[in-house]
């Protein structure tokens, strides 16, 4: 993970190189405090120096600790620009990977994880590269500066840390995966303790219609106990790390400070070299102890990494020649020459072997049980994703050569779920079309008879909708859809269960809307409710991925098959022979 | 901090060892220090015999090697607190919220609130080590730190306790304001980043038809573009406080040198103590270092803490108030809305407007309308989970908006618009309507809504784990698990919001067919947008713009379409 880090995200480069010339520096800089220190406290207490003779290096003291500062302080900055750099490049190419892999490489994933791993994920390796990689790297120079020096001031002080520095790397790597593994064991307890919690608060409405709501106090209080006991035990060893990395700092300074107390009344060690080593000393443990208390932001980060480069590596959409486009104004015809698709190998087809041509300024009604392929086949259509096996043409291109921009100005698209953006209505209107004229969004509007919905809102056309604002019904979200569709007005148009959340009314409205686009544009519609087709040509009926039946609204209503059974499962005949 | 006491007082003796422990860990630095600088020193006066030097040789042994000791203490009963807390915060939290309407509830906790409020929860549970030990830590500790530094000097130590107290207090908060201005635009632009990738992620396929990608690209980039100018503002200003702060570390040990110097050539102070001097002011800062992180962690524990109980307290008033419980259980009885308004808040269109209707005990009606037209606000005011503006709710002779929601929802059973579906067994999800239920009973619900074999195709059966983290159910399946839920719980009235969206027509006729015949006797309200459901119930209402603007039975209705 860090080489991928260091050679994917290149100003890492940068980040590592200051930080280490911030520890030479400071290594340096603790070394010279430690010694003028020790200097002005052995010329005060053992030569009774007077204060003229202290005062040049009480001077060279502050400008030490002076420059110290200045140091720190810009290496700060430095390393937080430079993660905050990282931290924008990599959104940037995350959004542009969302461009590049288009909608159904994302369907199988959980979308509020993949939020949370761009907010979050970005921000937690922000962390890790700003706090937990300078902290390695000082970590790796400041005790190997210090100790050079203390080899040459006092051989046995240096053998004593000798002995320990091996130590605390080894039992920090021993105790420390044993306390990674307990600790990522707690965590996903704890994880799962809050997600229970927020199922528990997310369910609210159905524990009360069960009268249940009341009696989940317990329960979150059980879970919270038992959560607590269990973690307990796995701490009570995962904190010997802290201790036996504390026992070591802490035993190794008293024994140097022993030792040297011994030598100093034998006379073999003078008081000015025993204060300066006694100062250096724990400044030789503190960045081992500072890397131990970023622990966290270091497990953290280098998951987050992982996540995003999972993200970054999702296969993008293929790209054939992409230049191409057919002759004439549209609409073309468009053919699926034995398609088949599935998301992924050994999984079953989602459609198989389809065989279809869709003549221009037809209509076209793609029917069958939910799971049939019908979205599918539309995502084919729409270019999100390639067929397996066979082609699909517009005029006689291949789709996967056709200018991928050009082919969705083509395109209008309803999906089962039309999403709204957050802001006003008017710019969730626009993004069809920026540069519409208020003529056409009006026009647009009445034909989707967005019109009434407006009316009833007080501030009409600028309505902020979405999370702050007014809150849409599905089947006002339907006609808002709807008029973006009028709005783009292009040759082909594609509409995704368009009745799902209409009433009656509106649903004869529709079909005579729908007619009327059928005049001049191709109008592919996947429909549930099966009395929205009147105004449609023609119906292919899809059954587990396959075509099983095509033809005429007319002829389908009369032959006896999957069609037949669906048009007449509400029918009162179809009631009685149930009962 | 009130409040803070208040919430640890259950836990005083835990949260008393903790504290003890932590400030014992520094302590224990500080008595290393100084007794190491101390036995230095006096060793470099020769003495004749080492006895001399046991009593320091003995404390730097003990500091030595009580220091992990202490530290292991401090993190065991801080950790113990925090989790014994963490259940408080918890219970604390639900007792909140628990009476809340779910109307209420999923207009405030939706999409990223719903999030924030998750992470809000995280973050008032680990306050408690982040904010409160630190502090009171800090303050024992530099009152240890003070007292041994007095047995050097008094001045010394007064100067030291100023000292630490600008640095470890002063700075932050001198920090904390003058990055406020740059950390609300910072707040800002995250939220606004927060929803702009919402768009991205759930409206990718429209934003690709749309042709609309690249333009949602570029606006993405002036936001970035901002986000990066205030965040390198803000890094200046934090590498300024590390500076500052690497100054302060720096300059306690330099001043007590001075002014000990000084001391010393004047004679008011024995020249043996300047080392412990001097090493005591090094390791006293580690008192000081973790209470800039905790004065950060304030703000978001202010603000999470105010959301919460902001959250608590938008019950609208009539709901809480305490009210009588139903009498007795009552049997299949009239319902009526009566002149029924309702809105959510008095700045938006109304959602009922004067609707009054009335169900005879046993019929099967249908709510037709669109989606949102107001067909579900039947169904909750009925189960009590709002009170209209005006209008009133009756159950036979009972006025249900003068009774206490929980009673009279005991009368009702129901497939909301949006089940939820828990994060446990088939079996806890299905007996949660009713606790007592038989297995037979839970089969037979289950091959009602046609689920029994999916069931079976688990080895587990029943206890096969379903919701968020167990098998994926379609939107299908979620809604079949609901139907044999409500049918479980067996109540005089049966309250169905489009129970079969997202099954096909074939299994929707299947099964609602089955269930109204399993219903009959009792009353059902069931709520639905295609006409085709129709052939199933007795009458036929429609609501269309907030009013029911028809009324009539399913003869007429057929004739019309």
């Amino acid at each position: 993970m860090y080489q991928r880090l260091i050679k994917e995200v290149r100003p890492v480069r940068w980040l590592l190189a200051t930080v280490a010339g911030y520890g030479l520096a400071s290594g340096i800089l603790i070394v010279l405090e430690a010694g003028f220190l020790a200097q002005v406290v052995a010329a005060v207490y053992i030569h009774h120096a007077s204060w003229q003779t202290i005062a040049p290096w009480i001077a060279i003291l502050l400008a030490i600790l002076l420059t110290r500062s200045v140091i720190a302080g810009l290496t700060e900055t430095a390393s937080l620009n430079l993660s905050t750099g990282v931290e924008s490049s990599l959104r940037r190419r995350l959004l542009q990977k969302l461009a590049n892999t288009g909608p159904l490489v994302w369907t199988q994933d959980h979308i509020g994880e993949l939020i949370n791993t761009v907010i979050q994920g970005v921000d937690n390796l922000e962390t890790f590269l700003a706090r937990y990689l300078p902290q390695m790297v000082l970590t790796a120079m400041i005790p190997l500066i210090i100790g050079i020096k203390v080899i040459f001031t006092d051989w046995i002080t240096a053998a004593i840390l000798l002995v320990t520095v091996p130590l605390i790397p080894f039992f920090m790597i021993l105790i420390g995966r044993q306390a990674q593994r307990e600790t990522e064991k707690r965590w996903a307890t704890l994880g799962r303790l809050g997600s229970h919690f927020l199922d528990i608060v997310q369910g609210l409405e159905t524990l009360k219609i069960f009268g249940q709501s009341r009696q989940q106090e317990t329960a979150i209080g059980m879970a919270a106990e038992s959560f607590r006991k269990s973690t307990m035990a796995t701490l009570r060893l995962a904190f010997l790390s802290g201790l036996v990395l504390e026992l070591l700092a802490s035993l190794s300074m008293a024994m140097v400070a022993v030792g040297i107390g011994l030598r100093l009344i034998g006379g073999h060690i003078g008081f000015e070299e025993s204060f300066f080593l006694l100062v250096l000393v724990p400044d030789f443990y503190a960045p081992w102890r500072a890397l131990g208390a970023k622990f966290h932001d270091g497990l953290n980060g280098l998951a987050a990494a992982s996540r995003i480069f999972d993200m970054l590596d999702r296969p993008e959409w293929a790209k054939g020649t992409g230049r191409s486009i057919p002759v004439g104004d549209g609409p073309w015809p468009l053919s699926f020459e034995s398609c088949s698709f599935r998301y992924r190998e050994n999984a079953p087809y989602a459609v198989k072997a389809i065989n279809l041509s869709i003549p221009p300024q037809s209509s076209l009604a793609l029917v069958g049980p939910t799971g049939s392929g019908k979205t599918t086949l539309l995502s084919l259509l729409l270019g999100f994703v390639p067929a397996t096996e066979g082609i699909v043409r517009v005029g006689n291109i291949p789709i996967g050569d056709l200018d991928r921009d050009w082919w969705h100005k083509q395109l209008a698209y309803v999906s089962q779920t039309p999403y709204l953006f957050a802001g006003t209505i008017l710019d969730n209107l626009k993004l069809a079309e920026p540069d519409a004229t208020p003529a056409h969004i009006e026009e647009a509007i009445a034909r989707a008879r967005f019109d009434e919905v407006i009316s009833r809102l007080p501030q009409g056309l600028h309505t902020p909708i979405g999370e702050n604002g007014v809150r849409l019904s599905g089947g006002e979200r339907q006609r808002l859809a709807l008029a973006r569709v009028f709005l783009k007005n292009s040759p082909i148009v594609l509409l995704d269960e368009p009745s799902a959340h209409l009433d009656e009314v509106s649903e004869a409205w529709l079909t005579k809307t729908i007619d009327a686009l059928c005049q001049t544009r191709t109008v592919i519609l996947v429909a549930h409710r099966l009395s929205t087709l009147h105004a449609l040509s023609h119906v292919a009926v899809l059954d587990h991925g396959q075509l099983v039946d095509y033809g005429p609204l007319s002829v389908l209503r009369q032959r006896a098959g999957l069609f037949f059974d669906l048009d007449q499962a509400w029918s009162p005949a179809a009631k009685e022979a149930l009962r | 901090m009130k409040h803070w006491v208040h919430r640890l007082w259950p836990y005083r003796l835990g949260v008393a060892l903790a504290l003890l422990f932590g400030i014992f860990t520094v302590a224990a630095n500080l008595g290393l220090m100084s007794t190491s600088a101390y036995l230095i020193a006096k060793a470099a006066q020769h003495p004749q015999t080492i006895l001399l030097l046991w009593v320091p040789i003995v404390g730097v042994r003990f500091f030595g090697t009580s220091r992990g000791v202490f530290r292991y203490g401090d993190r065991y009963f801080s950790h113990d607190v925090t989790f014994r807390l963490l259940k408080n915060i918890r219970i604390k939290i639900y007792q909140a919220i628990e009476p809340l309407s779910p109307i209420v509830l999923k207009r405030h906790l939706s999409g990223d609130l719903w999030t924030r409020f998750g992470a809000d929860v995280e973050t008032l549970q680990n306050a408690y080590l982040g904010l409160v030990t630190p502090i009171l830590v800090a303050a024992g500790s530099l009152v240890i730190a003070a007292g041994v530094q007095w047995l050097v000097s008094p001045l010394l130590a007064g100067l030291l306790l100023v000292l630490l107290i600008t640095i470890g207090v002063g700075l932050p908060l001198a920090m904390d304001s003058v990055t406020q201005k740059y950390a609300a635009e910072i707040v800002g632009l995250r939220a606004q980043r927060s929803v702009r990738w919402m768009d991205a992620m759930f409206g990718l396929s429209d934003l690709i038809t749309l042709g609309a990608f690249q333009r949602f690209q570029v606006a993405q980039e002036l936001l970035e573009a901002r986000w990066v100018e205030v965040t390198r503002h803000i890094n200046r200003l934090k590498g300024i406080g590390v500076g500052l702060t690497e100054l302060g570390n720096h300059a306690v040990p330099w001043t007590i040198l001075v002014a000990g110097s000084l001391l010393v050539i004047r004679g008011r102070v024995p020249g043996v103590l300047l080392p412990v001097a001097v090493l005591l002011a090094l390791a006293s800062f580690e008192a000081i270092r973790p209470l800039a992180a905790a004065f950060q962690m304030r703000g978001s524990l202010i603000a999470a803490d105010a959301r919460i109980v902001a959250l608590s307290q938008d019950t609208p008033q009539r709901l809480a108030i305490k009210k009588p419980s139903m009498p007795h259980r009552y049997g299949v009885e009239f319902i009526q809305w009566s002149h029924v308004w309702y809105r959510y808040d008095s700045f938006e269109p109304w959602i009922l407007e004067d609707v009054s209707l009335t169900l005879k005990p046993g019929e099967h009606a249908a709510v037709m309308g669109e989606s949102g037209a107001g067909k579900s606000t039947l169904i909750s005011l009925l189960l009590r989970f709002a009170d209209p503006v005006s209008g009133s709710l009756a159950y036979g002779a009972e006025d249900l908006l003068a009774l206490d929601g929980e009673s009279v929802r005991q009368t009702f059973s129901a497939v909301p618009q949006d089940p939820h579906i828990f994060d446990t067994s088939l079996k806890q999800n299905l007996l949660l309507a009713n606790p007592l239920a038989s297995e037979s009973t839970l089969w037979t619900a289950l091959e009602m809504v046609e689920l029994n074999e999916w069931v079976q195709s688990y080895p587990q059966g029943l206890d096969v784990l379903v919701g968020e983290h167990g098998q994926g159910m379609s939107g299908g399946q979620r809604k079949k698990l609901a139907l044999a839920r409500a049918l479980i719980k067996d109540a005089p009235v049966m309250l169905l919001d489009e129970p079969t969206e997202g099954l096909d027509a074939l299994a929707a006729r299947r099964i609602m067919t089955r269930i109204m015949a399993s219903l009959s006797g009792k009353t059902v309200l069931w709520i639905t947008h295609d006409p085709a459901h129709l052939a199933l119930v007795d009458r036929v209402l429609t609501l269309r713009n907030g009013c029911l603007t028809d009324n009539f039975t399913k003869v007429q209705h057929t004739e019309i379409v």
